[in-house]
């Protein structure tokens, strides 16, 4: 935990430096890696992530009265909002966010501050979800999402891949399961409006009942009662922050909030059973290995 | 009642009471814990079939009670309390206590109440939702603990409970465990009165052996029939009677050998005192013959000498008185008259010697005379001594009438020697019926004690002639109150000795 705070805290003296004004020309690239806890978790996740930064920021020599760009890497919401708070010549790359969170921490910033700001959305990119039903039922499979208020933006992505359901704020969940009766498939995405503690288990059941399966988005979703999903490790989360770090570094240009590039699959095989699915290998192996 | 009062239990009672009253305590333990483990059981199992099929029912229900979709609870309700005879009631009532299901049973009654709640609460799964909760999404598995928070509770499931179809089945189980626990009992009793027999039927024998024993047959017959201190009492009776029996044999011997011996010698004795008797008599016989002839001898030619003598000298005396007076005349006529007086003191003191060798007035008077002359002889005024006498005594023996002669005359002798009596009288009878004859001599004298005073030569001289004539003799006498003698002599027995 000191080697944490001691790694915060430098990187944090180093962008106070920098975000003095001063007219000196833009010559290089540091970064810095915002945590909103102190967890075990988050420590893991930062130190992955800083072995990862090294090597793309160390071309970069420190001498006096060389201006560095800073790049914030916010893990996690907590750090998201610390990041969108900075009033700085920055750009905040966040992770472990999901996209709804992200969405709405982004669309209560300025265009310019915004535009400063990419992310790696922490759940399963939609496609390969609905790939992974593909694996699982060997065929093209009807797949139903439900929408929200705060997840509509998702709504493109979805476009070709799953019927969606939109959902207004106070619309009874088994009222929207009813009208997605006709799907195989429910893709879940985070929603909270949608998805909370205490619906969760009546949704499995009521999906269950009507013998349709639910792809979650994490692999403690797929423990407590979904067919299967694709999930990211934190290596994997952490790799494509730095190649988009050092996509950013290398062309000045930040690149656009994306999914996971790098996953892996969960299957609940008892599910799979009771569903009368056939789970197979290919479903098993279905994954996209980070370099 | 006494805290004793086995004391008085034959070995067998106690033997069966010792092996009875554990097993006895034992079945009563194990039948009222029995009744009770069984009672606790129904109890214990209905109230946890109760609870986990509340808890059970209230975690599956919670679906529906939120859903509204009742229909399936019901049926599935009713599916379990119609299976199971121990369900008597089973109710879902939601949040506000409002009842939305109802199942009772069709078979079960409701005896005893027996009722569970459990809430239905709204079951939350901790799981990162990708909230905006603060915390790191991560889709890969994670190991991160929830928050704790209170769960919704959305209504209740109220199981009620009948016991009597399992209180049924326990008091199946109850009755049979009670029948075997009986039998057991029975088993064990019958095992005690057979062990309490084969202990009691060795001690019964051995104690009939010991009462022969005791009622003198030594020699009994008990075989060894069990082990251990009973076989070893048994085969202590069995050698204690062979010791006893040959002890006994080995006595017996003993005594029949020293019988034999004792009647030998009493034989011999008796011999030897017919013998004594014999002798005795036969010295008296021949004392008396030799008396006889002494005095025969005395009076016929001592006496006739004397006889001569005196004449002779009464004829030198008259002689002496024809010649002329001188003084050698005178003195022969003195010395002729000495002789002759010499000659009559010698005559009278033979006629004496012969009167005691030979009472000749025996002869002239008889028994009954002699003793009357003999006590005028002793008769004086110091003692006066009176004569009684009953029955014919002239035909008496010789030797009888010399014998009871010399017995009152030894008699005599003794009360005017020893008594110092004033008064004596002698008393004959001669008892012709009985063939006896009594002589009894009774004095006023100083008498004697008989147990402590040695018997004097005199009276064991009369006792020697009496036993010598098979007669018997008492003597009674007591210091101050005199002396009687009692004599019985029989009658026949002189003769066929003679």
């Amino acid at each position: 935990m000191k080697r944490l705070r001691a790694l915060i805290a430098g990187w944090v003296l180093a962008a106070g430096a920098a975000a003095a004004p001063a007219p000196v020309p833009v010559s290089g690239y540091r970064f810095q890696i915002i945590t909103g806890d102190e967890s075990g978790l988050t420590l893991r996740i930062a130190e992955d992530l800083y072995k990862r930064l090294v090597p793309t920021f160390a071309a970069f020599r420190t001498e006096l009265a060389q201006r560095r760009r800073m790049v914030y890497i916010a893990i996690g919401p907590d750090a998201l909002r610390k990041a969108a708070a900075q009033h700085c010549d920055c750009v905040v790359i966040s992770a472990f966010t999901a996209s709804q969170v992200w969405r709405a921490v982004v669309d209560r910033l300025p265009p310019g501050r915004a535009r400063s700001m990419t992310a790696v959305y922490a759940e399963p990119a939609p496609a390969d979800q609905v790939r992974l039903a593909t694996l699982l039922y060997r065929r093209p499979v009807r797949v139903a999402a439900i929408l929200g208020p705060e997840t509509g933006f998702l709504q493109p992505a979805l476009l070709g891949q799953a019927e969606v359901l939109q959902a207004a704020r106070d619309d009874d969940v088994d009222d929207v399961l009813a009208r997605a009766k006709r799907s195989e498939v429910l893709l879940a995405l985070p929603d909270s409006a949608i998805y909370n503690p205490e619906n969760i288990r009546n949704i499995l059941l009521s999906t269950y009942r009507r013998k349709q399966a639910v792809i979650g988005f994490s692999s403690d979703m797929v423990k407590v009662g979904a067919l299967a999903t694709t999930y990211s490790e934190i290596e994997d989360i952490n790799a494509q922050v730095a190649e988009m770090a050092a996509s950013f570094v290398a062309s000045g240009e930040l690149p656009e909030p994306q999914f996971p590039r790098y996953f892996h699959t969960a299957i609940n095989e008892g599910v799979a059973r009771s569903l009368d699915i056939l789970v197979t290998n290919e479903a098993r192996r279905f994954a996209r290995a980070r370099p | 009642m006494s805290l004793r009062f086995w004391r008085s239990w034959s070995i067998g009672l106690r033997m069966a009471f010792i092996t009875m009253l554990p097993v006895v305590f034992l079945f009563t333990a194990f039948v009222w814990y029995s009744w009770y483990a069984h009672r606790a059981q129904v109890a214990e199992e209905l109230s946890e079939r109760g609870r986990i099929l509340a808890r059970a029912l209230a975690e599956t229900s919670e679906y529906n009670v939120i859903s509204g979709n009742l229909t399936d609870l019901r049926l599935t309700i009713n599916g379990l309390v119609q299976s199971d005879s121990s369900i008597y009631r089973v109710d879902v009532v939601d949040a506000s206590g409002k009842r939305a299901v109802r199942v009772t049973s069709e078979t079960a009654q409701d005896a005893e109440p027996h009722y569970y709640e459990a809430p239905i609460r709204k079951q939350v799964v901790w799981i990162n939702l990708f909230t905006d909760n603060g915390t790191p999404h991560v889709s890969a598995s994670s190991d991160a603990r929830p928050p704790t928070l209170t769960t919704e509770i959305v209504g209740a499931v109220r199981v009620r409970m009948s016991p009597s179809n399992m209180l049924a089945k326990q008091g199946r189980r109850f009755r049979i465990e009670l029948a075997m626990a009986a039998l057991a009992l029975v088993a064990s009793g019958i095992l005690a009165w057979v062990l309490a027999r084969s202990l009691t039927l060795p001690l019964k024998e051995a104690i009939g052996a010991l009462r022969a024993i005791r009622g003198g047959t030594y020699r009994v017959e008990l075989p060894v029939t069990t082990g251990g201190e009973v076989g070893e009492l048994q085969a202590s009776i069995g050698e204690m009677s062979v010791a006893l029996d040959q002890s006994t044999q080995d006595l017996e011997n003993k005594v029949a050998e020293r019988t034999r011996d004792l009647l030998a010698s009493r034989n011999e004795a008796l011999r030897a005192d017919a013998d004594k008797r014999k002798l005795i008599r036969k010295v008296n016989s021949i004392i008396e013959d030799e008396r006889k002839s002494i005095a025969v001898e005395i009076h016929d030619e001592l006496n006739a000498s004397l006889i001569a003598v005196r004449l002779e000298a009464q004829s030198i005396g008259t002689l002496a008185a024809k010649v002329p007076p001188g003084p050698e005349m005178d003195d022969i006529r003195g010395k002729a008259q000495a002789i002759t007086k010499l000659a009559l003191d010698l005559y009278a003191n033979g006629r004496r010697l012969v009167r005691r060798l030979r009472p000749e007035v025996l002869d002239m008077l008889g028994l009954h005379g002699a003793v009357e002359e003999m006590l005028r002889h002793y008769d004086s005024a110091d003692c006066r001594f009176a004569f009684h006498s009953e029955g014919d005594f002239s035909r008496l023996g010789n030797e009888l009438a010399i014998s009871a002669y010399r017995i009152v005359q030894e008699a005599l002798s003794n009360i005017m020697k020893h008594a110092h009596a004033t008064a004596a009288e002698v008393t004959l009878v001669l008892d012709a019926a009985n063939d006896v004859l009594r002589i009894e001599v009774e004095d006023n004298g100083q008498g004697f004690d008989p147990a402590s005073s040695s018997e004097g030569i005199g009276i064991i001289g009369m006792r020697e002639r009496v036993v010598a004539l098979h007669g018997t003799i008492a003597v009674r006498s007591a210091p101050g109150r005199g002396t009687t003698l009692a004599i019985a002599l029989p009658l026949s027995v002189v003769s066929a000795v003679s």
